[in-house]
C-alpha cells in the first residue's frame, strides 16, 4: 500500500489495534517428525517454522568446546516468504539475525550440561510481515522445551515502534513501513533483557515508554508459549493461568 | 509447589529450604526451578525435588541401556565401538560420548582367546553399558553381540547359517560372538 | 555417520520383508501413505501450497514478476524451479549451497511441469521480445520422512493450481488465474529384492539400490523420469513400474480435484 496519511485515527491503528495490542499470536509445539524439537508460530502475518536438533556431533570438529555445547541459530527467509521473490540463502541480513538470536537465546541454554556438542536452532521464515526475528526467537524458544534441551527458562520477543508520533506494540508490515522507528526486544523470563536492537528515531524518554511496553509484551507471550507447551503435553492438567489476556493475541 | 504438576522451564518448583535440586532442576539465589518440562516430583527420602520429563529428552547413556553402533578398531583385548543409538531413542542422535570399548572378558560367558574371532571391523553390534564413566559395553546374553557383519575379503555381507556366519559371494566362513537378533533388523 | 548404522541394521528386515509381501508399516506395495493437499497457505506467493504424504511436508510457493524474455523464445513465459532442503527438515541436511540432491529434486519437479506443458506459456507474454511473465516455483522441504520426489512435485502443481498472475500488482489489468493446460503427476518406486514399492518411506527410501520416478500427464502419457541411485532394474521393472505409476497417477490426480 502507498503511505497513508496518517497510521493512528481515533486512538486507533488501521488494523483496529490500540497501542499496547499484540496482533493475533498462536503457537503449536511439536508439529514436525524428523527434528528433535519443532514449534509452529503464526504471529500477525508471521509464519514460522523452528526446529532445534542435539545436542548432536559437531561437525567440523573444530568447533568443538571441551567444556560446553555450542548453540547454533540460522534464520531463513523462505523465498516465497515476502513480496518480491528473495533470492535462496543467506544475505548479510539474515546472518546478523541469525547472530543476535542466538545469542539471545544461549544464556537460558544450560550448554554446560552438553560438554563438545552442538544444538541447532533453525527458524524457518515462511511468510514474513514484520518482526520475524522476535517470532523466530519466540518459535525457536518453544521449540527447544520441546526437544528437552535443559533451559533456565524460555526466551520471549517482541518488537515496539514509532507510529505517528506515538509508541506502539508489535508493529505490522506497514506500521514498519511507514513508522519512523523499530526496537525489537527480547527478554528471560526473569526479566533480563537478551536482545535489544534499534533502528529509526526515539526520545529517551519515549525509549523508556518503548522499553516497558516490550516487557510487558514479553510477559504476555510468555504465557502463550507456555500454554503452548502445556497443551502438547499436559492435557489432563488444567494450567493454573487461564484468564484471558487483553489485545489481540490468543492460542486457539 | 504441588506434586505432579506440570511446569515449563524456569517455572519455580521449591526454596533451597525445603528440598535439594534434583534432575530437571537447577537452583538460583536459594530458589529451585525447572529447567525442563514435566511433572513436579519430589522424593522425600532424599528431601530432592525433581522433574518427570513429558518431553522428549537428549537420550544420555545410562548403565543397563541396550545400545547399537559400529566397531572402529580391534586391538590387542579390546574392542572399540562407536555408539550410533540407545535403544527407545532410535530417532535421535546420542547427547554425550559415543566412544565405547568392550573389554576380551566381557564379551561373552566363556574363555575368549582372540578377539579378532569375535568382532570384525566394521561390525554392528547390539550391546548392553556396563559402565558409564569409561563407556564400557558387555556383549555376554544370547541376544547380545555381532547383528550385522561383512566378509573379510569380499566386503559382502555375512549371512547367518546353521551357527555359522556365511559369505554369500566367495563362500568363506566367518567366526563371530553373534546376537540371537543377527540379520533380524530389530534392536 | 550414526544415521547409516540405522540404515544397515534396517536393511536386512526391509528385504526379508519384502520378500513375504510385507512393509514395515503394513502397506501394500503400491499403496501410498495418507496424502494431503492445502492451498492458499501463504498468503504473499501468488499460489501455494503445504502437502503432506505421511509425515513428509512440503510447502510450495509461487511468485510472478515480469522479466525478460529468452532471445530464442520471444513470447513465452519463463519457469524457473528452485528446492531447498533446509536443514530443519532433517539430520542428514546441512546449511549451505544446495547439493547435488536438491538440484535434482528441483530439476525433475521442473521438467515434469514443463514437459507435459502443465503452464500454457504462450499466454504469458506481456510484450513480445520485451518482457513476459517470470514463473518461480520454489519448494520449501519441512520435514523429510521419505519420497520428496512425489511431495515436491504434487506441491508444485497444486501451488501452480492455486496461483493468480498478479496483473493488478503491476498495472497490468485484474488478476487472472495461471493458464493451466495439464496436471503432471510424478510417482516414485523403489526395487528391494524383486518387489517394487511405491512412495519409499525413509527407511526404504535410504535402503533401495535405486528409485524411479515416472511423470505422466492427465493422458496418462509420460512427460519425465528420472532413475537415482547407482542400483540397476531389469527393462521388465522399468515397464512395469510406468505401468502402475501411470494407474496410481490418476489415484493421486484425485487430491488435486476442486482446487483453485
Amino acid at each position: 500500500m502507498s503511505k497513508p496519511e496518517k497510521l493512528i485515527v481515533d486512538g486507533k491503528r488501521l488494523d483496529g489495534r490500540g497501542p499496547f495490542d499484540m496482533r493475533p499470536i498462536k503457537f503449536t509445539a511439536g508439529v514436525l517428525k524428523r527434528a528433535d524439537g519443532s514449534c509452529y508460530l503464526e504471529f500477525g502475518g508471521n509464519k514460522v517454522m523452528a526446529a532445534v536438533y542435539g545436542p548432536r556431533e559437531v561437525h567440523p570438529r573444530h568447533m568443538q568446546n571441551a567444556s560446553r555445547a555450542i548453540v547454533r541459530y540460522r534464520y531463513n527467509m523462505a523465498s516465497f516468504s515476502v513480496e518480491e521473490r528473495k533470492r535462496p540463502g543467506p544475505d548479510r541480513r539474515s546472518i546478523e539475525i541469525s547472530k543476535v538470536s542466538r545469542e539471545a537465546l544461549e544464556g537460558v541454554v544450560m550448554e554446560e550440561l552438553y560438554p563438545r556438542s552442538a544444538i541447532d536452532v533453525f527458524v524457518e521464515i515462511l511468510q514474513a510481515d514484520a518482526g520475524s526475528r522476535v517470532a523466530g526467537i519466540n518459535a525457536a524458544s518453544v521449540a527447544l522445551a520441546d526437544a528437552g534441551i535443559p533451559m533456565k527458562c524460555l526466551v520471549s520477543a517482541v518488537a515496539v515502534g514509532k507510529i505517528d508520533g506515538e509508541v506502539v506494540l508489535d508493529l505490522n508490515k506497514d506500521e514498519d513501513n511507514y513508522g519512523s522507528a523499530d526496537l525489537p526486544i527480547a527478554m528471560n523470563q526473569f526479566g533480563e533483557i537478551t536482545l535489544c536492537q534499534m533502528d529509526g528515531h526515539l526520545t529517551e524518554e519515549e525509549f523508556g515508554r518503548a522499553l516497558d511496553m516490550a516487557v510487558d509484551g514479553c510477559k504476555k507471550i510468555h504465557e502463550l508459549q507456555k500454554q503452548a507447551l502445556i497443551e502438547k503435553y499436559g492435557q489432563d492438567i488444567t494450567p493454573d493461568v487461564a484468564q484471558p489476556i487483553e489485545g489481540g493475541e490468543t492460542n486457539e | 509447589m504441588a506434586e505432579d504438576k506440570i511446569v515449563i522451564p524456569g517455572d519455580m518448583v521449591g526454596t533451597s529450604e525445603e528440598f535439594l535440586p534434583g534432575r530437571g532442576t537447577y537452583e538460583e539465589n536459594g530458589n529451585i526451578y525447572a529447567n525442563t518440562t514435566g511433572r513436579v516430583a519430589i522424593d522425600k527420602r532424599e528431601r530432592a525435588v525433581y522433574i518427570e520429563p513429558v518431553t522428549k529428552t537428549p537420550p544420555t547413556p545410562k548403565e543397563g541401556d541396550i545400545v547399537v553402533g559400529r566397531v572402529t578398531d580391534i586391538k590387542g583385548s579390546v574392542a572399540l565401538v562407536e555408539l550410533s543409538r540407545i535403544k527407545g531413542s532410535l530417532d535421535r542422535e546420542i547427547a554425550g560420548n559415543t566412544s565405547a570399548a568392550i573389554h576380551i572378558s566381557n564379551v561373552k560367558d566363556s574363555y575368549v582367546q582372540d578377539l579378532q574371532q569375535e568382532f570384525g571391523y566394521q561390525d554392528i553390534v547390539k550391546a548392553r553399558i556396563i559402565d558409564t564413566k569409561n563407556m564400557r559395553l558387555t556383549t555376554v546374553d544370547k541376544n547380545l553381540g555381532v547383528i550385522t557383519s561383512h566378509c573379510s575379503r569380499c566386503r559382502s555381507p555375512l549371512v547367518y547359517e546353521n551357527g555359522k556366519l556365511k559369505c554369500q559371494q566367495c563362500e568363506r566362513r566367518e567366526s563371530r560372538k553373534v546376537s540371537s537378533d543377527y540379520g533380524k533388523g530389530v534392536i | 555417520m550414526s544415521e547409516d548404522v540405522i540404515a544397515e541394521i534396517k536393511r536386512d528386515y526391509i528385504f526379508s520383508l519384502a520378500a513375504q509381501g510385507d512393509r514395515a508399516d503394513g502397506r501394500k506395495f503400491d499403496e501410498y501413505r495418507p496424502i494431503s493437499v492445502e492451498v492458499g497457505v501463504i498468503d504473499k506467493a501468488e499460489g501455494s501450497s503445504r502437502v503432506k504424504i505421511g509425515n513428509t511436508q512440503v510447502i510450495v510457493g509461487v511468485k510472478m514478476q515480469p522479466g525478460e524474455p529468452f532471445p530464442d523464445t520471444p513470447d513465452t513465459g519463463v519457469i524457473i524451479t528452485n528446492l531447498e532442503l533446509v536443514p530443519l527438515a532433517s539430520p542428514t541436511f546441512e546449511s549451505g549451497p544446495p547439493r547435488e540432491d536438491a538440484i535434482e529434486l528441483a530439476r525433475v519437479t521442473d521438467r515434469g511441469v514443463r514437459e507435459s506443458g502443465a503452464i500454457d506459456l504462450s499466454k504469458l507474454c506481456i510484450e513480445s521480445g520485451q518482457k513476459v511473465w517470470m514463473v518461480f516455483i520454489d519448494v520449501h522441504v519441512l520435514d523429510h520422512d521419505g519420497n520428496l520426489m512425489d511431495a515436491a512435485s504434487l506441491g508444485a502443481i497444486a501451488a501452480l493450481k492455486n496461483t493468480k498472475v498478479p496483473n493488478t500488482k503491476f498495472g497490468l489489468g485484474e488478476d487472472v488465474p495461471l493458464p493451466l493446460n495439464d496436471v503432471p503427476v510424478a510417482v516414485t518406486a523403489i526395487n528391494v529384492g524383486n518387489a517394487i514399492l511405491l512412495d519409499p518411506s525413509l527407511d526404504e527410501g535410504n535402503v533401495a539400490p535405486c528409485r524411479l520416478t515416472v511423470i505422466t500427464n492427465k493422458e496418462g502419457a509420460l512427460a519425465g523420469m528420472q532413475k537415482s541411485g547407482v542400483g540397476t532394474l531389469t527393462p521388465d521393472q522399468i515397464k512395469y513400474i510406468v505401468h502402475i505409476a501411470s494407474e496410481k497417477a490418476n489415484v493421486l490426480r484425485e487430491k488435486l480435484e476442486g482446487i483453485q
